[in-house]
């Protein structure tokens, strides 16, 4: 790079872009520069003093803004500041999704019709999952008709048929199936008369709730 | 100029070691002021303490060396001298003078402080009558330490036009120094 010679006046000695450099880059002491230098010197080493107290007094306010934003103890700092809130924020969120998650699996649980009988009865009232399935249990061949809790109960190869869409009888309605009487009928109301098939309106199939009964096929 | 000692201050300042910030803040403040005494002259204190609220936030995020420290910190300087002059031109403000003797502020020990900061003073004042690049290239080579590449950085500059106005204002420096007698 060149070196142009500056001169501001006749009486002040040139300067060359070298001392210019030394003088910015703080290497040319007022002592060892030129006597035409030698103001320029002054001026730039005094920009450079150390500093007075009025430069250092605000120095409490700077440490109280550096608490307050950012330091805490060291043995605390485990993760940078940023990136607690984001941690905390995804609790609930993944609450809220394991949440969901479990509440479709239940939903499609119910609408397959494997959960337990309660489970299904309620889902089913509660949201419209098919009621739980109806079986005919067998029942003893030795109980005899009219016998204190046998009343009404179907007999050994007889089905008690349900409508299609009516696998629970609704509550208060003749013929309710209270849990853990799948399939019987209420004393008084003769129930369905033996080696007879209760009959199913057109449309109502409703084979898959045949149990077979030893001893029928 | 911290020295060697830099990384390992820089790295206790930003796992919340205050003494370290301290440090930084010693070193850097002071230079800190003078640049804006010049780039912010309404208001330098207050620019400064801004500043400080911005390298807090930023300090756990920043990596590099000193100069690099440096250079952060009077980037940051200089954004917030323009806001402070954009903000003054929208908003004027009534000059001190124009206010009543018993409502001026007042230094505990101002006379004092003068005396400590009369050669420093000076030579900021002569440099403040320089064009605008001028003095502020100047003032962050000497003040902040920068080669020309950084302060080319920081003003949006080329390396090439930052030299010379560093070189054009330190000849007119020299003019003015010698016009207006001032001893250093």
């Amino acid at each position: 790079m060149p070196d142009f010679l500056w001169t501001a006046r006749g009486d002040i000695p040139p300067a060359g872009d070298a001392a210019f450099e030394a003088l910015l880059a703080g290497k040319l002491p007022p002592e060892d520069a030129a006597d035409g230098l030698r103001p320029l010197a002054d001026a730039i080493a005094a920009l450079t003093m150390p500093p007075v107290p009025s430069e250092i007094v605000a120095e409490p306010g700077a440490r109280e803004a550096y608490r307050a934003n950012f330091a805490r103890p060291a043995d605390t700092l485990v993760l940078p500041r940023h990136r607690r809130p984001a941690l905390a924020s995804l609790i609930p969120v993944r609450l809220a999704a394991a949440c969901l998650v479990l509440l479709g699996l239940l939903a499609a649980a119910a609408y397959s019709g494997v959960l337990p009988a309660p489970a299904q009865r309620f889902a089913h009232d509660a949201f419209g999952a098919p009621a739980p399935r109806v079986t005919t249990h067998s029942v003893p061949a030795a109980s005899p008709p009219g016998l204190p809790g046998t009343a009404g109960k179907t007999p050994p190869g007889q089905v008690k048929k349900t409508p299609p869409g009516h696998r629970g009888t609704p509550p208060g309605q003749a013929g309710q199936t209270p849990p853990g009487q799948a399939g019987q009928t209420p004393p008084g109301h003769g129930g369905t008369p033996p080696g007879q098939i209760k009959k199913t309106p057109p449309g109502h199939s409703a084979s898959h709730h045949k149990t077979p009964t030893p001893g029928t096929g | 100029m911290i020295g060697d000692e830099f990384p390992a201050i820089l790295a206790a300042a930003q796992v919340g070691r205050e003494d370290a910030f301290a440090a930084l803040w010693r070193d850097g403040n002071p230079a800190l002021l003078r640049y804006l005494r010049v780039a912010a002259p309404e208001a330098p204190e207050d620019v400064a303490s801004e500043i400080w609220v911005q390298v807090v936030r930023g300090l756990a995020g920043f990596q590099g060396t000193e100069p690099d420290w440096r250079a952060w910190l009077f980037t940051i300087a200089r954004r917030r001298a323009l806001d402070e002059r954009r903000r003054r031109s929208r908003h004027p403000v009534a000059p001190l003078t124009d206010l009543p003797g018993r409502l001026e502020p007042r230094s505990q020990d101002a006379a004092g402080q003068a005396m400590e900061n009369l050669a420093t003073a000076a030579a900021l004042a002569a440099v403040a009558q320089l064009p605008s690049l001028q003095g502020e290239v100047i003032l962050l080579r000497v003040l902040a330490g920068l080669d020309t590449d950084a302060v080319a950085r920081i003003v949006g500059r080329s390396p090439g036009a930052v030299r010379v106005a560093a070189h054009r204002g330190l000849r007119r420096l020299a003019q003015i120094l010698d016009t207006t007698g001032v001893t250093l």
